[in-house]
């Protein structure tokens, strides 16, 4: 009890000294380390914004383009069964839940695609051919909204197909796998399809899309009135159906109420289809983590050298302290509340600077990465977890000077 | 009572040994106003030091109110020199991010009680050595005199037993030696606390009730017996 009202004494009068101190400080010293430590914060506030930009980024490419929130597949060996049927069915009641924006229901085939250029070299391509439901498809994904060439299906469109850019390759050899795509395939250019089980067909091609994101960009797209056409038996069935989720919805809660009307089906969502993510985010969190030391040491060496030049200069007034009675504990608090003093003013610096200066700038000249623009985002754990780590550098850089300072005798720090 | 039994202190300087004190004994009453004076080098600061618990003696003992204070931990003798000992330096050593009124009452703080209570007493204080007018005031606007009287009504914050000052109109002015010196003189007598200065000016022993004189680190001539007592 007593040593606790003996620190709080201490606490109060490091407060007292600390202000003063800082209220009395040299106003360009000051300002010079208010404004490294905003530095060192942005530093720290960037790249994992930059990194959650990424992961937003990457992740709403995929939702929109590949997966959507929600992938319901046939319940496959375990129920003897590969496809969905009566999915007509299954999609309306899965569109009555509260929370679905939409569903719409694919049938993937495997299929080799040719094309002969005007030079009759032919050039082919392994990939895999949805065939969607163009109407419903709109609703669940943007692709539609990338096309780069040419128009989207219709529901009726039959001997037409859509590519996707890194299988088109479009004479656009900075696409990432335009050395292994037909290269030179435009809209109007016919190409030859032959499907997994053998049916073989030629195709005009009515349009070419580029989501930016890889694993779309591999696909080919026909309607689901062309698959009828090909595969006996597929009217009303699916290998997929695919559900868009309002931004709130729980998956979970959708997934129970799905699974009461057919439990036969298995679901996958979407964050377990994103591997590519998943190993893009590990690493930038190395990346990161490192930045985080050498920011931390940054901080930490600015707050050592300003803490230990002053400390050096008043070490006459530390003595004098020390000699009128000023406890230790409190000569060493004041030096330490001046640092977090210092690192509060930085983060605040920092986080007003990001918000509201380097965000916006971003924002009107993005990072250009693989699959499309990508935006800092603003992580409050991220914040939280800066901010930490800047304090509990700072508290130990400070506190080294000024603990090598009092360990000396006070008639040495008086006199010299 | 401060009472001081065979004193030594000495300083080694890699295999040289100074003894700056040597066997030093006397008993000082409470509300004695002691005058240590001595050559250069006799040893008279560093006594002063070690009366005030600044440095440690190398043998010898202090008793402050029968109570040795020689051994204590470094944690006791910040307590002790906050709550007993007030100091007032050769050179001013106000603390110069602080105004005068908070150069005198950031002991007081440091001890406790009610803000409100120390910052009267403090600017009290002040107004005691006349400086009332002046409490606002940062060190480098103050004079040398004034920075000394801010520094005894620091001392004086706590209501310390022993006041111990080092020479303390070394680096003033006659006028101002004079100011000092008679506010020492008016705070021994009208609060009775215990004074003990250095002083190289032989004529501030008139300031004094008793003095003491050192010579290569031992006594070698004490005045006026009715208030210092040589033991040995």
């Amino acid at each position: 009890m007593i040593r606790s009202l003996k620190s709080l004494r201490s606490l109060r009068v490091a407060g007292f000294l600390a202000r003063k101190a800082i209220m009395r400080a040299n106003i360009g010293v000051t300002l010079l380390t208010v404004f490294i430590l905003i530095l060192v914060a942005l530093n720290l506030l960037f790249t994992p914004g930059l990194l959650n930009g990424v992961i937003t980024s990457a992740n709403n490419k995929l939702i929109s383009t590949y997966t959507s929130h929600l992938v319901i597949e046939a319940g496959g060996l375990k129920e003897q069964n590969f496809k969905i049927n009566h999915v007509s069915d299954l999609m309306q009641e899965i569109e009555s839940i509260n929370g679905v924006v939409a569903a719409t229901a694919r049938n993937t085939i495997g299929a080799n695609i040719k094309y002969k250029d005007n030079t009759d070299q032919e050039r082919q391509v392994n990939c895999i051919v949805d065939a969607i439901m163009p109407d419903r498809e709109e609703k669940v994904f943007d692709i539609n909204r990338s096309m780069i060439e040419g128009s989207y299906l219709d529901e009726r469109d039959r001997d037409q197909i859509l590519l996707g850019m890194q299988i088109a390759g479009a004479d656009d050899n900075s696409v990432e796998l335009y050395i292994r795509s037909l290269r030179h395939v435009h809209v109007g250019d016919k190409v030859t399809v032959t499907y997994s089980n053998g049916f073989q067909k030629q195709y005009t091609v009515k349009g070419i899309f580029h989501t930016a994101f890889i694993q779309s960009d591999v696909q080919a797209h026909i309607s689901e009135l062309e698959y009828e056409s090909i595969v006996r038996g597929a009217h009303d069935s699916a290998t997929e159906v695919h559900v868009r989720l309002d931004d709130n919805a729980n998956p979970n809660e959708i997934i129970k109420r799905i699974a009461m009307f057919d439990n036969s089906v298995d679901f996958q969502t979407w964050e377990q289809n994103a591997g590519i993510v998943n190993s893009m985010t590990t690493s930038f969190q190395i990346l990161n983590q490192i930045l985080d030391v050498v920011n931390a040491l940054v901080a930490g060496v600015t707050i050592f050298i300003v803490t230990y030049v002053d400390v050096i200069n008043k070490r006459r007034q530390i003595g004098i302290q020390r000699a009128i009675g000023i406890k230790n504990l409190a000569i060493m608090f004041s030096y330490l509340i001046r640092a977090l003093c210092y690192v509060a003013v930085g983060l605040i610096g920092a986080r007003l600077l990001f918000e509201y200066a380097v965000m916006p700038f971003e924002a009107g000249h993005p990072f250009i990465f693989p699959f499309g623009p990508v935006y800092l985002a603003m992580d409050n754990a991220q914040l939280v977890h800066t901010a930490v780590l800047l304090l509990v550098v700072s508290l130990v850089a400070a506190f080294i000077p000024v603990w090598l300072t009092i360990r000396i005798k006070i008639l040495d720090a008086i006199w010299g | 009572m401060l009472k001081v039994t065979n004193l030594s202190k000495i300083y080694k300087t890699g295999s040289v040994e100074v003894r700056a004190l040597d066997g030093v004994s006397f008993t000082v009453p409470t509300g004695d106003m002691v005058c240590i004076m001595g050559k250069s080098g006799s040893g008279k600061s560093t006594l002063l030091r070690q009366l005030g618990l600044l440095d440690r003696p190398t043998a010898g003992e202090i008793l402050l109110e029968d109570t040795s204070v020689t051994r204590l931990p470094d944690s006791a003798t910040s307590t002790l020199r906050l709550k007993n000992l007030g100091y007032v330096f050769q050179e001013y050593a106000l603390l110069t991010e602080l105004t005068a009124h908070e150069n005198v009452y950031l002991p007081g703080m440091m001890l406790g009680g009610r803000g409100v209570d120390y910052k009267k007493r403090a600017a009290d204080l002040l107004e005691l050595v006349g400086l009332g007018n002046r409490i606002r005031h940062y060190p480098k606007e103050l004079s040398g005199g004034e920075q000394q009287r801010v520094a005894i009504a620091r001392a004086l914050i706590n209501s310390p037993k022993v006041i111990f000052a080092d020479e303390p109109c070394a680096n003033l002015d006659s006028i101002s030696s004079k100011l000092v010196m008679e506010t020492l003189v008016n705070l021994n007598r009208d609060t009775r606390v215990t004074i003990i200065f250095v002083s190289h000016d032989p004529d501030d022993k008139q300031y004094a009730s008793s003095l003491i004189i050192l010579s290569d680190g031992k006594i070698v001539e004490q005045d006026d017996m009715r208030a210092v007592t040589l033991d040995d």
